[in-house]
């Protein structure tokens, strides 16, 4: 028998320094320090964040995703026993330990956002639909550049750049994840953002 | 708007989390975690073996209600005093199958001994379809795994009589695995209890991105076995089928006694490129000699190969790749104590139906 999985519907994930109310589900920080005697703990971690690390992954991969998911929390799972709750909450640490599966990955994340590139760089194989709105027009218009923007950036500073965009960290978080200084993160961010901003066209150049 | 806004908005976009995927990484996760435990659990019950009257390796899958037995039945593989035996496997087989078939769209299953939960995908050649997955309980975390901003709409209908519940909505940008990209790509969802104990979810995209298009999927759906397209015919006895997983052309074989012995066969369709057995071996570490050998009338080469293990250390396995007679590339990899005659009858055994 498959252990029985508890589901948590959507929202906002509980914080894990406070103790779960009587009755509630064990927060996530609590699923893991079971697991480390109680391995089947492990398994609702899947449930919760699945989504959220293939959503991650998805959008840096690709169709890869499928498979690094598996990965991510197969390594989750086996360095349960080295995480801190005071450290950082579970959903960034998946995400830190997705960042770093996709790092062993990143000729084929660098090769997908060329391609998207490429694509974007095409004429639209729909028709022109006068419903467009003007900020769609200018999303699709900056899909390629952002795509070749992000293909250029250094592998360390797209991981944080993208642990922002992509996964709503915060500063704090990203330090944590990647385990680097704030400042750090800081300093990697501004150069992203500052060479993403340098690659797309400016809103003369889209009209 | 900032690049930070503008890369959520439009950068890259994610592919679905299509329900096989999410229940093969499931599987892998609740195997790593339940470890050998796991896996004796699935060793093949005694009444079937009796029940039959020989030898079998079997697929102890609890949502697969009906198996055929096929391959030669028991036989000792070498004359050696210590020869392992081989007997047959039973055919692996997903419970259901839809009446009439969809044209032009190929089934791939995925699932696990003693696993219950199963996946049949549906892919055109576009790389849309419709995935089938079966559960004993309630697949309630389906209906979160959208992005909201994504979810059009949600609601009921029937099945059949059945109370189902839905859920579409439309991805910005899809990119299948036929590498076909779509923009504004519908997606829909249907999940109800088709029999007691028997929950479908229902996923599909493209033409069956639509609530009306996956009811009409649900209502063809009929009790009635199909066979997978990878079978592996004979295994030594004590060893189970664990997992299979046609989307990659793997069948996953354990011993009951030590589930870190293990066996897997694997089959790369022309469509993944073209290998030859040599090209293949070349690709592994090779320790001594490669020999030729003969796979069902086929040309194959058999070598000892060096891995290295997640924990760094040196593992060495037999390996066996050969050409089947529709063109694809066939592999099998053994523990470095099967004898190389072992491995060679149980390559004959194997069978593929593209």
């Amino acid at each position: 028998m498959i252990p029985s999985l508890v589901h948590r519907s959507a929202g906002p994930p509980d914080p894990p320094r406070l103790r779960a109310l009587p009755g509630a589900p064990p927060t996530d920080a609590e699923l893991i320090a079971s697991s480390v005697d109680d391995p089947a703990a492990f398994a609702p971690l899947f449930d919760r964040h699945a989504a959220t690390v293939h959503r991650y992954l998805g959008r840096r991969v690709g169709e890869l995703a499928d498979d690094l998911l598996s990965e991510t929390f197969l390594v989750a799972f086996r360095r349960r026993g080295a995480y801190r709750a005071e450290h950082v909450e579970v959903r960034p640490w998946l995400l830190g330990i997705a960042t770093n599966v996709v790092r062993g990955h990143e000729r084929a994340e660098r090769r997908r956002y060329r391609l998207l590139a490429k694509a974007a760089g095409r004429p639209e194989e729909h028709g022109e639909d006068p419903a467009d709105s003007a900020a769609r027009l200018d999303a699709e218009a900056l899909r390629g550049p952002l795509a070749a923007a992000l293909a250029g950036l250094k592998a360390r500073d797209r991981d944080a750049l993208l642990l922002l965009a992509w996964g709503d960290l915060g500063y704090a978080e990203i330090a944590a994840v990647l385990d680097v200084p704030v400042g750090t993160v800081r300093s990697r961010l501004n150069r992203a953002r500052r060479q993403t901003r340098a690659a797309l066209p400016t809103t003369e150049e889209i009209r | 708007m900032n690049e930070i806004t503008l890369l959520r908005e439009a950068g890259p976009g994610a592919p679905v989390l299509r329900p096989a995927a999410r229940s093969a990484a499931r599987a892998a996760l609740l195997a790593e975690i339940d470890g050998p435990v796991r896996r004796r659990r699935r060793r093949p019950g005694r009444a079937t073996a009796l029940r039959i009257g020989a030898a079998v390796v079997a697929v102890a899958a609890a949502w697969a209600g009906a198996v055929a037995l096929t391959g030669p039945g028991a036989r000792p593989s070498s004359t050696a005093p210590d020869a392992m035996t081989l007997v047959a496997v039973e055919e692996v087989t997903f419970p259901l199958s839809l009446d009439p078939a969809p044209p032009g769209m190929t089934p791939s299953f995925t699932g696990a001994a003693g696993d219950p939960e199963a996946v049949a995908g549906y892919t055109a050649a576009d790389g849309t379809g419709f995935s089938v997955y079966l559960s004993p309980t309630e697949p309630s975390w389906a209906a979160d795994q959208f992005e909201a901003s994504d979810i059009t709409g949600r609601g009921t209908t029937a099945v059949l009589g059945a109370d189902a519940t839905y859920v579409v909505g439309s991805s910005e940008r899809v990119c299948t695995v036929a590498d076909v990209c779509f923009e504004d790509h519908p997606f829909a969802q249907l999940v109800w209890e088709r029999a007691p104990g028997q929950w479908v979810n229902l996923y599909g995209d493209g033409p069956y991105g639509d609530v009306a298009a996956l009811v009409g999927v649900g209502g063809a759906l009929v009790d009635r076995p199909q066979p997978v397209n990878l079978q592996v015919g004979l295994a030594p006895a004590g060893w189970s089928v664990v997992d299979w997983h046609e989307s990659s052309g793997v069948v996953g074989l354990a011993s009951d006694a030590d589930p870190s012995r293990t066996l897997t066969v694997q089959v790369f369709p022309p469509a993944d490129g073209t290998w030859t057995p040599e090209e293949r071996i070349a690709s592994e570490t090779a320790v001594g000699q490669v020999a030729d050998v003969v796979v069902d009338g086929q040309a194959g080469k058999l070598a000892l190969v060096a891995q290295v293990a997640p924990d760094g250390t040196e593992i060495r396995l037999r390996m066996l790749a050969w050409q089947l007679p529709e063109g694809s590339l066939a592999t099998v990899y053994a523990p470095e104590d099967f004898a190389p005659d072992d491995v060679v009858a149980i390559a004959d055994g194997v069978t593929y139906t593209p």
